[in-house]
């Protein structure tokens, strides 16, 4: 969904997404880091059970909602910080996996 | 001037309660004003517990009157979802009340044997026993019990339901009935009159009725004041706090913590006395979150989400007012706590009594009068 | 517990001015902001914003460096990462930091918490793909990211225009810009036109702003309506009505901007009165002409208190700091009003295209949607057809409503919805969306993990707490 400029601009490090390591930027939000490594889901709604992603990347909307080192945090307003356990939560009964 | 054969002021859990067993009961045209203020509106601070554990330690009618509402709760549920499809969210799975050391575990046996010998006069049955943290345990496997719990008392004959949607099926159920609700129009004088009737005066025009039911919670003690009557009830602050949407793991609810159908935790409820202040405060905010975290470890790292404070409409002896108004026949008030526990009995026995078609011998016990002493 | 004269909430122009000017009077300032890095909103990340960067968002975005590099040396000091969950009229704050939650007092608070993209709910508003488009501002200044597929942009308002402009710049392709504006501006923008005239300056940014949009050749819609947003597991296909005109456009990206508003949840939670901005259709704290709410000792400054745009709210900032010196003791009445003349002129000159803009963007109650099945809450997926039930059940309050339909009660606390429920009872009772309330604000302004809550620093602790139901009847 979005591409980085300067694909070279930030440091690379490495977190635990959904159980897996993955290389993400650093210095800049989980959110946007997520979002420019093509995982464009945080989510799934616990009311709608569908599939959401970040909506205002301010700290306004909520979607963005995933647990960051065991707690639910808003991944806009959390930078990435190396080894940093993000777990989103993605298969739940009736979702399938998505990214 | 509209006329009605019964006017309640108030659509909180109370007047809703009664508005719609005043309907079941062939009342004739009932209606029902709701101010809709949105800062006093203590329908909202209901924990949501249908309990009558520890109710009436010192009080046997209390104690007999919180048992009755109980064994009506799962009938009136069920007719309510069969009347308006609002599911109220009724979980009947028991409720336990968790003890933290020895003395802890000794003041609730201690209670346990009060309330059962209360009650045995009563000829009524007081199913509680206390637990070993073992066997509370057991009752609860899916949540870890914190190493200070020693144990527990329980029942399994209550539960907890959803206040709120409670209060939605209540009045939906009076308005399918027939009853009119008029909100957002603040009901502010009753005048009983000569032949019996009683005019009451809104923003909008005046009404008059054959019966007045106030149940306007702390409104009702202007009203009540015009008429010449003090009403014996003080304001007691209550602060609950709510928390993100878990999977589903708490079946019981435990006094002070209990868990949604929604999957949201409540914890609360706090005891202060702020008159009718209903602010937040955080260290009220921290010994609930503390309490609950004693109890169960895995709340540790849950987010609390949002916190709110209401006001109780409290008496002096904790029981309900069910009350004729001094010299009126015809004009009743009715203030109490827990309305939620004593919603089906408003609708089933007080309701009734208010129409004079059925009077239940406790209701003797339940007048404002009493504390007249 | 610590206490400073002033706290200053948010690190925007606002705040960073206020917090300058008074820590420069000698004042104890503390500034805390929730983000990582001072500039808020319009000026996010920009110190650390390489020079690609720069000379791509301009001048406008370069002023920041100015404002953040006074408050760097100002004195004040500064918070980053701090999250205000809780505060009262009596200058009494709880805010967590780094995992930690403490109450800390101030004599006084300027609030300056911005403001948010105004949320419109569209059919299909919350399918993966459909963002603000100062969502996309925000990931270009923080991350240098950019969209990488095609894009529409759709709304209201001169940032809808700025942000394609932007996108232009960064070679991304636009489907369409489809504006809900009609075609032809409204009689009463008229009379605004002189004053909007005597800024040139602002008229030719307006003015190249249009033409780099017709330089690249992007159908651009007015008077659109019925915007929707289709897909099944994503966005897939943007629909709307221009008059009789069907529109449906395949893309990757829907951005939505519908003009800016308030963000009043703290002055709401605090308790200080808000007024109605009728023509602008928002809620705003009530102020004097210092930014003094109803609540003595709070302040608001900035977007957060009134939507006039950073270079009015880096002004407004320091007006209300000079109202505190003034209040603190520091400068005498006659000291405040000569500081403050220069800057009240300067906002002045700043505001006057600002009726006239507003007039040509102004909100319209059937611009939003009634589509039953678009979804108003997002938290806890309530729609209109849920809202309508409760009207027709005679619930006409904000708060009633929302403890029947749980809309509201989700974290984000009624900021995604609260105003568009309100414009929803408005219709369908043919009143005004204020006559609806507002929706009870209630702490923590953002939900925060209880063993934090139960660790907090308190002025005085409680008790162990009493057991309701034991200690009673």
């Amino acid at each position: 969904m979005f591409k980085f400029d300067t694909p070279t601009e930030n440091k690379m490090v490495e977190v635990i997404l959904d159980g897996q390591p993955v290389s993400v930027p650093a210095g800049i939000s989980v959110a946007a880091a997520l979002l420019g490594t093509g995982r464009v889901i945080s989510r799934i709604s616990p009311t709608s059970a569908k599939p959401c992603s970040p909506h205002c990347l301010m700290g306004v909307c909520f979607e963005c909602m995933m647990e960051i080192d065991g707690i639910q945090r808003q991944a806009c307003m959390t930078d990435v910080t190396p080894g940093m356990s993000i777990n989103r939560y993605l298969e739940t009964e009736d979702s399938h996996e998505s990214s | 001037m509209k006329t009605a054969d019964v006017i309640v002021i108030g659509g909180g859990l109370s007047g809703s309660a009664i508005a719609l067993g005043l309907m079941q009961n062939n009342a004739g045209t009932v209606i029902l004003f709701d101010e809709q203020l949105p800062t006093q509106r203590l329908s909202r601070g209901n924990f949501g517990l249908t309990w009558f554990m520890c109710k009436g330690a010192d009080h046997p009618v209390y104690a007999q009157w919180s048992r009755l509402s109980c064994q009506q709760w799962p009938e009136f549920a069920g007719m309510l979802e069969q009347e308006t499809g609002y599911n109220v969210e009724l979980d009947w799975t028991g409720g336990a009340v968790q003890a933290m050391g020895e003395n802890e575990v000794n003041a609730h046996k201690a209670s346990i044997e009060n309330l059962k010998s209360v009650c045995a006069k009563a000829g009524l049955d007081y199913p509680v026993t206390m637990l070993d943290r073992e066997t509370f345990q057991e009752l609860i496997p899916d949540m870890t019990l914190g190493e200070e719990v020693s144990g527990a008392m329980y029942t399994p004959e209550q539960g907890h339901v959803n206040p709120l949607k409670l209060m939605a099926a209540m009045r939906g159920a009076f308005q399918k009935k027939g009853g009119t609700f008029i909100s957002g129009q603040t009901a502010y004088e009753v005048v009983p009159r000569s032949d019996q009737t009683v005019i009451v005066k809104t923003g909008k025009g005046d009404f008059q009725a054959g019966k007045v039911v106030i149940a306007s919670g702390h409104g009702s003690k202007r009203l009540m004041a015009s008429l010449g009557e003090r009403l014996h009830v003080y304001p007691q602050k209550g602060q609950l706090m709510v928390s993100q949407r878990c999977k589903r793991l708490l079946k019981i609810p435990v006094l002070s913590v209990r868990q949604t159908m929604d999957g949201t935790f409540m914890l609360g409820l706090s005891t202060e006395d702020t008159a009718l202040n209903n602010r937040v405060t955080a260290p009220a905010m921290k010994s609930q979150a503390a309490n609950a975290i004693r109890l169960f470890p895995e709340l540790a790292k849950v987010n609390w989400v949002r916190a709110w404070g209401a006001i109780r409409v409290m008496t002096p002896d904790g029981a309900p007012i069910y009350t004729r108004v001094e010299g009126h026949e015809n004009i009743f008030a009715v203030a109490l706590h827990s309305a939620v526990s004593l919603a089906p009995l408003a609708f089933s026995t007080v309701a009734p009594w208010i129409l004079g078609t059925d009077q239940h011998p406790l209701m003797s016990n339940f007048t404002n009068g009493r504390f007249n002493v | 517990m610590s206490h400073h004269d002033v706290i200053v909430i948010g690190a925007g122009p606002a705040g960073l001015s206020a917090a300058s000017c008074l820590a420069e009077m000698g004042l104890d300032v503390l500034c805390l902001d929730e983000q990582t890095k001072p500039g808020g909103q319009i000026y996010r990340n920009i110190q650390d914003a390489p020079s690609k960067r720069r000379e791509l968002l301009g001048d406008d975005y370069e002023a920041g460096d100015a404002i953040v590099n006074r408050f760097l040396s100002s004195g004040a000091a500064y918070e980053d990462q701090a999250m205000v969950w809780q505060a009262e009229a009596d200058g009494l704050i709880c805010y967590s930091r780094f995992n930690k939650s403490k109450q800390i007092r101030a004599n006084h608070i300027i609030a300056a918490t911005g403001a948010m993209e105004r949320p419109m709910p569209i059919p299909g508003w919350t399918l993966p793909g459909v963002m603000g488009a100062g969502a996309a501002n925000n990931l270009t200044k923080e991350a240098g990211l950019t969209p990488e597929g095609r894009v529409v942009l759709a709304g209201n308002g001169p940032l809808l225009l700025l942000e394609a402009s932007l996108l232009i710049k960064k070679g991304v392709k636009i489907d369409a810009i489809l504006e809900i504006s009609p075609k032809l501006p409204s009689v009463k923008s008229v009379p605004h036109a002189p004053k909007a005239l005597l800024r040139t300056d602002f008229l030719w940014k307006g003015i190249s702003l249009l033409r780099e949009i017709k330089k690249a050749n992007i159908p651009h819609y007015k008077g659109v309506s019925n915007i929707q947003a289709l897909g099944k597991e994503q966005l897939e296909t943007v629909t709307a009505e221009n008059g009789s005109e069907k529109l449906s456009i395949k893309t990757d990206m829907l951005l939505l901007h519908f003009g800016v508003i308030p963000n009043t949840h703290l002055f709401r939670q605090i308790g200080c009165k808000l007024a109605w901005h009728s023509d602008q259709r928002y809620w705003f704290p009530e102020c004097d002409p210092w930014g003094r709410t109803s609540c003595e000792r709070i302040f608001a400054a900035g977007d957060g208190a009134r939507v006039s745009g950073a270079i009015a709210a880096r002004y407004k900032g320091e007006i209300a700091a000079l109202e505190v010196a003034r209040c603190s003791g520091i400068i005498p009445e006659y000291e405040r009003d000569r500081l403050a003349l220069p800057l009240l002129k300067a906002i002045q000159h700043d505001h006057w295209p600002r009726p006239f803009v507003d007039s040509l963007y102004v909100p319209r109650p059937d611009q939003f949607t009634f589509d039953d099945d678009t979804i108003l809450c997002r938290c806890e997926t309530i729609s209109v057809r849920d809202i309508k039930k409760m009207v027709n059940e005679g619930v006409r309050e904000l708060n009633e409503i929302k403890s029947i339909t749980r809309a509201g009660m989700g974290p984000c606390q009624g900021r995604m919805c609260g105003s568009a429920i309100a414009e929803v009872i408005a219709w369908y009772t043919r009143s005004s969306p204020d006559e609806a309330g507002l929706l009870n604000i209630r702490p923590p302004l953002k939900p925060i993990p209880l063993e934090e809550v139960a660790a907090m620093d308190v002025e005085k602790n409680e008790g162990s707490g009493k057991n309701w139901l034991l200690d009673k009847k």
